[in-house]
């Protein structure tokens, strides 16, 4: 989510300058610094959510104080009710269909509870491989009928099928894509066609995808414009600058590891020789002792 | 308020937050992830002064979930002084011997005034010698949370909830919690989730006190606050409007019942509804005064009046004087029109009765003039909503119905039919609706009958909004009759003839509608409240949902439904089973070339699949029975793995084949890995099969040693962790405790338990998938590709 802050969510910060915001999901903490910097600048507070916190996210968190932000180590589900109805929350959690349905309903109804507008939601992984596919962190923890069969197997695209040359192969991942309840943005998507609100959904199908997810009564005519300007010709042309730059990043890391394996490949080629070159002296001196030579 | 990063001298890491000071209180977790044996020691500190001090040793639930020090490390630490001037940053640290490391979140500022406004957070631990617990939830509706003894009482804790000096409820904390239940293993009966009294629940703050029953000490250090939201029906009036009472002429000419059903665009199915609910076909109904009133609420062609008429002279057509898209108004007016005592209003007139229920209503109602009985609803053919999408028609409908002669005999109507319940015990389950609900003509005009505000087309929740309101309202039984039942025709409906997906969409929205309306979630009326009477005439009626209909095949469909195992076989089913299958030993009969495996069938398959995936060039197998030795080489020689080998580890191991090496041994032997690992040599992929035996060879530190010879993204198979019935107390085996603990430990290995979800599995939570360890580029070691060996071999001699 960190890679949409500096063109797609700061904007959007800084158009509709929430006094109150929720991140779901914080894992390293780099978006979260640049929320609580956010808020530091602008007198804003946010609730940080996760149940696992890791040491980086508890570094950058330690860059900040109490006024910028409240930090709960708790899942969303159970703290979404007992926390300040957010102008704006970033949705980076479990990527399943039912913890996000849930997760926007419990938005929806904390804002009602608390007499506000529904905030606008800003979810990530709404594009391939979680948007028509559930993940889970941790599959024992929902109840089987929230879940679907899954396996530590990794995905392709264009292949409901899970195999092992896939990626994201160390998570427990839904055996299948497509079909009802299963996916991040089919739970968009469900929640919206079941809102008594009217929702602007609109969607950057890059870095795993960026939903943006506005109520009606909160989208104005700058934030309107400033959405549609991310799909125009020259948003476009620096998300594919973006793309462009990850992806040679990418490259070089193949070479790096390509690299790597023609070394290790090579080194292999020397063990063997080695190996069987032992084995050799081996039997040679085994056929000697069996021969009486000295 | 910045809190700049310290560098300390402690050679500990620290993990730990600081939750937020309420109430004289300060919250948070801590724990030093390499030595997780030791509680940490926290102390709040202000102006240098250390104000309170104590031990992050107390368990949360959602601590356990997060993986920290098995949940025990949280602390809830009380000011005693009196509380520091608001502003106050007071410095939250672990101390030990080395110096002392603040918390995140620390210094945390003492608050202005209490912030009255604001519910306390929860998960709060509670807390007392002896005791220990959490309160996980207290409001909107509910409270929730654990309590248990920790000194060996037997009793559950009995807590009493109070305000001030009012007490506002008691309960037990003995409610069966399965995150409890793993942590101590069987144990797990110290949990409590109950609905807040209605008293309580009236959109305030309140400051709450939870003690125990029979000391009136309090596992909390000081009271809570919590936010509840309105329940009772006096308070949903002043958020959410209910429809005014009708207002009802007098009957000149009263009888004792009139039905009021609703048709649209549905003749086909209204002709064999409204047979049903003639003399001839309702049983002993021969003296019943009745009338039927036929609504057609806009058909398109308009049903005929001398064609209703035809059915016999109770029936007449009404025509609504307005029509909309919900029949609502349309089933008030016909209602108004009513002569009957009582009323069977049927909102969907595709559902055709059985024989009895004007004979179970009667009855009922001589037992109690004012009962409400409500009848349950069941598919014809099946679940219509699948059916629909593989061919099921209308005429295959119809010949379900000429195969049972209807109506010769009108209980053979659960001969093709399937109840719309998923429960196992259909006639048991609390009920969301009925669609032949027949009440008192009194209570339906006291509350108003249908409220015409669900304004969807069919009228979305408006129906299970008028059972629920009866309920509410009815101060005699509800009779959920047994062997009596409506069975809905396949036809054009809002919800019961559309695909999963369009038919939750609708179901969605229509319960926003009714959030909005009544200003909470719909809730079902659950089987507590419901009186029982009845008899099945039919030995059909006992059917369940996925029961064969009838044994010929119909011709609808060669699809299969995708059943969803976890709505028909929860774990717990599992568990009980799998217990069975143990207990009873008949692993022991699972053979391979006359010899036995110790796993079950499912198991084998998902061995050779495991195999056929990761094609491993080595297997270890450690204390596993010689006949699943003799099943791996079997399965290695089809699956054509070339030069795949195995190592046998166990006390009686021979080499039977030349793909086979012995090694007598034992898991908790030192010298056996170090063997094993040399026999692995340079194989790139290795697969290990631990038997689970007692603690002595089967624990976290055997599938330490073995699990470091398992290659990245192969697995750890422990073969044998079913156990018998943990609940009853005499288990010793601990596996999934075991394995539990050691994928905590390790977190490179998940249990994946795709493996086992043939039901019948000997290896539970035992397929240990090694899915972390993955070397890349910037963890790679280049010193490896040097062959570690200065000294050039001697090969002078070679020839």
């Amino acid at each position: 989510m960190n890679r949409f802050w500096q063109r797609y969510i700061r904007p959007i910060f800084e158009t509709v300058q929430p006094r109150q915001i929720m991140e779901i999901g914080a894992e390293y903490g780099w978006n979260t610094r640049q929320i609580l910097a956010f808020c530091r600048d602008n007198g804003a507070h946010a609730d940080i959510i996760d149940p696992a916190p890791l040491p980086s996210l508890r570094e950058e968190l330690a860059r900040f104080g109490p006024a910028e932000y409240r930090f709960l180590a708790l899942k969303s589900l159970a703290a979404i009710p007992q926390l300040e109805a957010p102008d704006i929350a970033l949705v980076d959690g479990d990527h399943n269909w039912a913890t996000v349905f849930s997760e926007l309903n419990l938005l929806q109804a904390r804002a009602e509870q608390c007499g506000k507008l529904p905030p606008i939601v800003l979810c990530h992984d709404a594009a391939w491989p979680y948007a028509r596919r559930d993940m889970y962190y941790s599959p024992d923890d929902l109840d089987g009928w929230q879940r679907h069969p899954y396996s530590y197997k990794g995905m392709l695209p264009d292949q409901s099928e899970l195999t092992e040359q896939g990626v994201n192969g160390w998570l427990a991942n839904a055996t299948h894509e497509g079909g009802p309840r299963n996916g991040v943005l089919t739970a968009i998507e469900d929640f919206i066609a079941s809102s008594p609100t009217e929702w602007s959904l609109r969607k950057l199908p890059f870095f795993n995808g960026l939903a943006i997810v506005v109520p009606a009564p909160r989208m104005t005519p700058a934030l309107q414009s400033l959405i549609d300007g991310f799909f125009g010709g020259d948003a476009m042309l620096e998300a594919s600058k973006a793309l462009e730059s990850d992806c040679i990043q990418l490259r070089a890391m193949l070479c790096r590891a390509e690299a790597c394996l023609t070394r290790r490949t090579e080194a292999l080629e020397r063990a063997r020789a080695l190996i069987d070159a032992q084995q050799q002296r081996i039997a040679q001196l085994e056929n000697r002792a069996v021969a009486g030579i000295d | 308020m910045m809190n700049s990063p310290i560098t300390f001298p402690s050679a500990l890491l620290l993990e730990g937050v600081v939750d937020g000071v309420t109430n004289h209180t300060v919250h948070g977790w801590a724990w030093f992830p390499d030595d997780p044996v030791r509680a940490a020691s926290i102390e709040v500190r202000a102006h240098g002064a250390v104000l309170c001090r104590g031990e992050a040793d107390t368990m949360r639930a959602d601590l356990v979930a997060a993986g920290k020090r098995n949940g025990y490390c949280a602390f809830a630490l009380r000011l005693e002084a009196t509380l520091p001037e608001p502003g106050t940053a007071l410095e939250v640290v672990a101390v030990e011997a080395s110096g002392a490391q603040p918390l995140v979140g620390s210094p945390v500022v003492v608050p202005a005034a209490a912030p009255a406004e604001n519910s306390d957070i929860l998960p709060i631990p509670l807390h007392r010698p002896g005791l220990h617990g959490s309160l996980d939830q207290c409001g909107p509706a509910r409270i929730r949370g654990w309590l248990r003894w920790t000194d060996g009482t037997q009793a559950s804790p009995n807590l009493v909830l109070r305000e001030g000096s009012r007490e506002w409820m008691r309960f037990a904390a003995n409610q069966w919690r399965p995150d409890i239940a793993e942590l101590h293993q069987g144990d797990g009966c110290c949990g409590f989730d109950q609905a807040l009294p209605d008293e309580l629940r009236d959109d305030r703050l309140h400051e709450l006190r939870l003690c125990l029953a029979d000391e009136e000490a309090s596992p909390l250090a000081m009271p809570f606050r919590a936010m509840t939201s309105p329940a009772s029906p006096e308070k949903l009036a002043t958020r959410a409007k209910l429809p005014p009472p009708l207002s009802r002429q007098v009957v000149a000419e009263p009888l004792t019942l009139s039905v009021v059903v609703n048709f649209y665009n549905m003749q086909r199915e209204a002709a064999r509804t409204l047979t049903s609910l003639t003399r001839a076909y309702q049983a002993d109904s021969a003296d019943l005064d009745y009338e039927v009133l036929c609504i057609d609420n806009g058909s398109q062609p308009p049903l005929d009046p001398d064609w209703v008429a035809s059915f016999g002279p109770e029936f007449r057509l009404v025509r609504p004087s307005r029509q909309h898209a919900s029949p609502c108004g349309a089933l008030n007016e016909a209602a108004l029109a009513a002569r009957g005592k009582y009323l069977a209003v049927m909102i969907d007139g595709a559902h055709v009765l059985s024989p009895g229920i004007f004979r179970e209503a009667r009855q009922a109602w001589r037992e109690h003039a004012g009962a409400v009985v409500a009848v349950r609803h069941w598919f014809i053919g099946g679940d219509q909503r699948w059916l629909t999408l593989v061919g099921y028609s209308r005429e295959q409908e119809d010949k379900l119905f000429e195969r049972i002669r209807w109506p010769l005999n009108g209980y053979d109507l659960f001969r093709i039919g399937t109840p719309m319940s998923e429960n196992p015990e259909p006639w048991f389950d609390g009920l969301s609706e009925s669609n032949c609900l027949m009440l008192p003509t009194e209570l339906y005009d006291r509350i108003g009958g249908f409220d015409e505000a669900f304004d969807q087309p069919g009228g979305g929740f408006a129906n299970l909004d008028l059972w629920r309101r009866t309920c509410t309202a009815a101060s005699a039984p509800l009779v959920a009759p047994i062997g009596e039942a409506t069975f809905h025709q396949f036809h054009g409906g809002t919800t019961t003839n559309v695909d999963d997906v369009e038919k939750d969409l609708r179901v969605r929205a229509y319960a926003t509608a009714y959030r909005t309306l009544r200003g909470e979630d719909f809730a079902m009326i659950e089987r507590g409240q419901l009186t029982f009477r009845g008899q099945l005439r039919s030995e059909f009626a006992t059917g369940m949902r996925q029961r064969t209909l009838m044994p010929m095949r119909l011709g609808v469909t060669d699809e299969v439904r995708p059943g969803k195992l976890a709505a028909h076989f929860d774990d717990g089913a599992q568990s009980h089973l799998l217990s069975v299958y143990a207990e009873c030993g008949l692993q022991r009969d699972v053979r391979w070339l006359g010899q036995p495996t110790g796993m079950a069938p499912a198991d084998l398959n998902s061995l050779q699949d495991i195999i056929h995936q990761i094609r491993p060039d080595a297997v270890i197998g450690v204390s596993v029975e010689r006949g699943l030795i003799a099943y791996l080489d079997s399965v290695l020689q089809a699956a054509g793995i070339e030069g795949a080998r195995i190592l046998h580890v166990a006390d009686d191991a021979v080499a039977t084949s030349a793909r086979i090496t012995g090694m007598v041994g034992t898991p908790a032997d030192a010298a056996a890995p170090t063997a094993a690992r040399l026999w692995a040599g340079t194989a790139e992929t290795v697969l290990v099969l631990h038997a689970a035996g007692d603690a002595g060879r089967f624990n976290g530190d055997t599938l330490a040693t073995w699990g470091k010879l398992v290659s990245h993204r192969s697995y750890m198979i422990c073969v044998g962790t079913v156990f018998g019935q943990p609940w009853l107390g005499y288990s010793t085996r601990q596996h999934y405790k075991t394995l539990r603990e050691f994928t905590e430990g390790n977190p490179m290995f998940v249990i994946d338990r795709s493996w086992t979800r043939q039901l019948i599995t000997t290896c539970p939570y035992g397929y240990l998938r090694k899915i972390g360890g993955g070397v890349n580029a910037a963890s790679y070691d280049a010193a490896l590709d040097e062959l570690g060996t200065d000294t050039p071999l001697d090969l002078e001699n070679m020839q």
